[in-house]
């Protein structure tokens, strides 16, 4: 009886060690790609947040949640929708008549801060950093003047560096990535919210070892 | 009686007609592009297979303006020719943790020449256009401000482009639109410094076009452009 159960706690604690030699077994670098879907809006929310969920694509991220956070700090109050869009659409936003569109770039040269972004999976763990976005509309009349129904549909794309500060699985990888997508609006006129949905590639390696240290204070106040 | 039954039953027709005609047509297509193409050459030029998606099989290239880059000087130990890319093109941001150099093409707000594109399926069907905007992101993994070769050998791109009528060949004779991509750009070769351009995947196309069939514009290309098109014609 004594024997059998010795046995039962061996094998208890093989099946609560397995775990975690399988995700020490990770290779030294991954190449991960997944689709998104969400929600946000950038004129009557602020901070300016778009968030959503992953729904298919690499096994480890499917079923994740996911956000992208832009630094308003500089633009006018939501509390007035229109000076705020129109502050946007202005300092940001450049025509070119000769592809006849407007193209907008959100980084840290645009904005005070580097637009920032986080993967959260339920089991698997935590990955995040900083992107660029390009935002493009297009001026399908050809009248250099953003029409109402033109901006129910934009394209965005943009690239992203990935930390080494993720957990779970992705502690100890860092990277990079891109992404591509749609950005879809029922009533801009009365600043519904923007439906965004994408694909995105993350090319992840072991940077657990050679890279700058960083103390846990600076990467919590880069995700606050 | 039957006369006036006739001249209804045309202007119902006529009136029919003349709605399909002016509600626009929509489609989207999707797209995975391999190919291989160096910054070194004149002009840069990357080209290779659209490997899924509805507009495969086929063909793509994109292709830089690269007026104003000097040639690499073999008599030195620099690259002069990426060294004014890196320069004219990359600025670096030093989040710490999160080091590494964007890369637009154009400038943003600068005006320059935008990068050109072109599909064509096997059916014959041809799309084509401008660039946007192209970002390209090197990792600065070790933090030095420097980019160091393994860096530079696996990036990752992203751009924004719009679709000319009259680059549209064959059923899409009739469309433009805008659509984007993003992908790896990838070191295959680091004597030549040829790259793999790569749109993901061969099981799911991730390159999107979004095109109508109405209020299309003309789009412009400068006459250099014609040497590249008679290449990849």
């Amino acid at each position: 009886m004594k024997g059998n159960t010795v046995a039962i706690l061996f094998l208890a604690m093989l099946v609560w060690l397995v775990p975690y030699g399988a995700s020490a077994q990770l290779p030294p670098s991954l190449e991960m790609e997944f689709d998104f879907e969400g929600m946000g809006n950038s004129i009557v929310n602020s901070p300016v947040i778009y968030a959503g969920d992953i729904y298919d694509g690499d096994p480890l991220l499917t079923g994740a949640s996911w956000w992208i956070r832009l630094d308003d700090s500089t633009w006018p109050s939501v509390n007035n929708p229109q000076a705020r869009w129109d502050y946007i659409f202005s300092n940001y936003f450049h025509y070119d008549a000769g592809t006849y569109s407007w193209t907008a770039i959100f980084d840290e040269v645009s904005l005070p801060t580097k637009p920032t972004w986080q993967i959260n999976h339920p089991v698997n763990g935590m990955m995040g950093g900083t992107l660029v976005v390009a935002v493009q509309y297009t001026d399908w009349n050809d009248n250099h003047i953003l029409d109402i129904e033109e901006r129910m549909l934009a394209l965005y794309s943009g690239t992203l560096i990935v930390m080494k500060y993720g957990t779970g699985m992705f502690a100890g990888y860092c990277g990079e990535g891109s992404y591509n997508g749609a950005l879809n609006n029922g009533d801009p006129a009365n600043w519904h919210d923007d439906f965004v949905e994408g694909h995105c590639t993350l090319l992840l390696k072991n940077c657990s070892i050679g890279t700058r240290a960083i103390t846990w204070s600076g990467v919590k106040e880069l995700f606050r | 009686m039957n006369s006036k039954l006739l001249l209804v039953l045309m202007m119902v027709c006529i009136l029919v007609f003349a709605a399909t005609r002016v509600s626009a047509t929509f489609r989207t297509e999707r797209f995975a592009l391999r190919g291989n193409g160096s910054f070194m050459a004149h002009p840069p030029i990357f080209a290779g297979n659209i490997i899924y998606g509805t507009l495969y099989p086929g063909t793509f290239w994109v292709a830089f303006d690269d007026t104003g880059w000097p040639v690499d000087d073999l008599g030195t130990p620099q690259n002069e020719r990426w060294d004014y890319i890196f320069a004219h093109y990359f600025h670096y941001h030093n989040t710490v943790g999160s080091e590494g150099w964007d890369g637009y093409f154009p400038p943003a707000g600068s005006g320059e020449p935008m990068p050109r594109w072109r599909f064509k399926t096997a059916a014959g069907d041809t799309l084509g256009g401008s660039c946007t905007s192209v970002i390209i992101t090197i990792r600065d993994y070790n933090a030095n401000g420097v980019v160091d070769p393994n860096e530079y050998e696996s990036k990752v791109i992203s751009g924004n482009i719009v679709d000319y009528i009259n680059y549209n060949r064959g059923c899409f004779s009739n469309f433009c639109g805008q659509g984007n991509f993003s992908g790896t750009l990838k070191v295959v070769n680091a004597q030549t410094w040829e790259e793999e351009w790569y749109v993901p995947s061969a099981t799911s196309a991730s390159g999107r076009l979004y095109l109508r069939d109405d209020a299309c514009t003309v789009g412009v290309e400068s006459s250099s452009w014609g040497h590249i098109k008679s290449i990849y014609r």
